[in-house]
């Protein structure tokens, strides 16, 4: 009996492992999409100019529906009797301060959009450098996500 | 002023709606009036005599069993339902530019609504004095319904981009930097109400569970 329990123990210290590598995942996939949208969207010519190659496009359509797949199946995985109430908590500080940012850089983006004395820089730009700014908005949300996720299990470790 | 008394209340909330009248509208007949000066100091005066008034006035039965955050999920619910009938009563002027001076305009209302937001749930809280305003199924419920109002948000987000991506490039002539901030906007508010709504209907559900 003590032999079944040790193993159930064992059992969900390791998926407990397995969530926090899922965060540190999420993490290293992000950091570099983000990067590179921010350097195609203000650093490179192609994205300045307002232009947006077709691999651009077809690449960043692909990664969005990727992530979204990969994303919903992570938390579907994470709906199990293994969610407690400490990952609950992490969680629900990820999602606050992920929803917090997305909110923030939605309101800035509308405001400065909205203004006649930007309204130039927006014409300029293609729609897909709009679809993939707000991509970069999208997917800085959920690096937050898995930043505070990181940091929470981290810290709870310390 | 130690009871409630249903003709302050009054009073002070004509004062304070007359204050709102006076500082968030155009000048209308009175822009050359001394009087119209005076608004900022009936909106303060009012708003605290009705605060006042409205945590002295004894508690109901419904009101008794109704959870503190239940309530604020109600106001936050109309708020943000008044919010979103402005915008989609004002989506064509919205689509046609935001002037700086329409920007404050919007803004002053949004501040508006958050200060009346604030205030009404201040007031209904302190009337519960000392007793618990939360537990363990509001904090529940409240992480739940930030889940769906945050995946409402980013499914608004993503419809954006796929109505984006996958039109027809002249079907979206209409897409000029207006109608993008107005896009957003909107989004935000429905990540808003899709959290607000959910928030309520667990209340409601857990209720009649109950």
């Amino acid at each position: 009996m003590d032999e079944i329990r040790e193993r159930q123990q064992r059992w969900v210290m390791s998926t407990l492992v397995w969530k926090e590598r899922t965060a540190w995942l999420a993490l290293l996939l992000l950091v570099p999409t983000v990067a590179y949208l921010v350097w195609w969207l203000f650093l490179d010519s192609a994205g300045q100019e307002g232009m947006a190659t077709e691999t651009v496009r077809r690449m960043g359509g692909r990664v969005s529906v990727l992530f979204v797949v990969a994303y919903l199946w992570i938390k579907c995985r994470n709906k199990g009797l293994l969610v407690d109430e400490r990952d609950q908590q992490i969680t629900a500080y990820a999602v606050r301060a992920g929803y917090m940012w997305l909110a923030l850089s939605l309101v800035v983006t509308a405001s400065v959009v909205g203004l006649e004395p930007w309204q130039e820089y927006l014409r300029s730009r293609s729609l897909a450098w709009i679809e993939a700014f707000l991509m970069l908005c999208l997917l800085s949300s959920l690096t937050i996500v898995s930043v505070v996720r990181v940091v929470g299990y981290w810290r709870d470790r310390q | 002023m130690s009871h409630y008394s249903p003709l302050r209340f009054g009073a002070g909330l004509v004062a304070a709606l007359l204050g709102v009248w006076f500082v968030f509208w155009p000048p209308g007949p009175l822009d050359e009036s001394p009087l119209y000066a005076v608004g900022p100091l009936l909106l303060a005066l009012g708003s605290v005599v009705t605060a006042k008034q409205l945590s002295l006035r004894p508690i109901a039965d419904l009101e008794q069993r109704v959870a503190p955050a239940e309530v604020d999920a109600w106001i936050s619910l109309a708020c943000i339902g008044v919010a979103i009938a402005w915008v989609l009563l004002n989506a064509s002027t919205l689509m046609e530019g935001w002037s700086l001076q329409a920007a404050g305009h919007v803004g002053s209302r949004l501040v508006m609504v958050l200060v009346f937001l604030i205030v009404v749930s201040s007031v209904m809280r302190s009337r519960r004095g000392n007793a618990v305003t939360e537990d363990e199924r509001d904090r529940l419920i409240e992480r739940r319904a930030l889940e769906w109002g945050h995946g409402a948000l980013v499914a608004g987000v993503i419809g954006i981009m796929v109505m984006l991506g996958f039109s027809l490039e002249d079907k979206l002539q209409w897409i000029t930097p207006p109608a993008v901030a107005t896009l957003l906007a909107f989004a935000l508010l429905w990540g808003w109400l899709v959290g607000a709504v959910a928030k309520v209907g667990m209340y409601l559900w857990d209720r009649r569970g109950a």
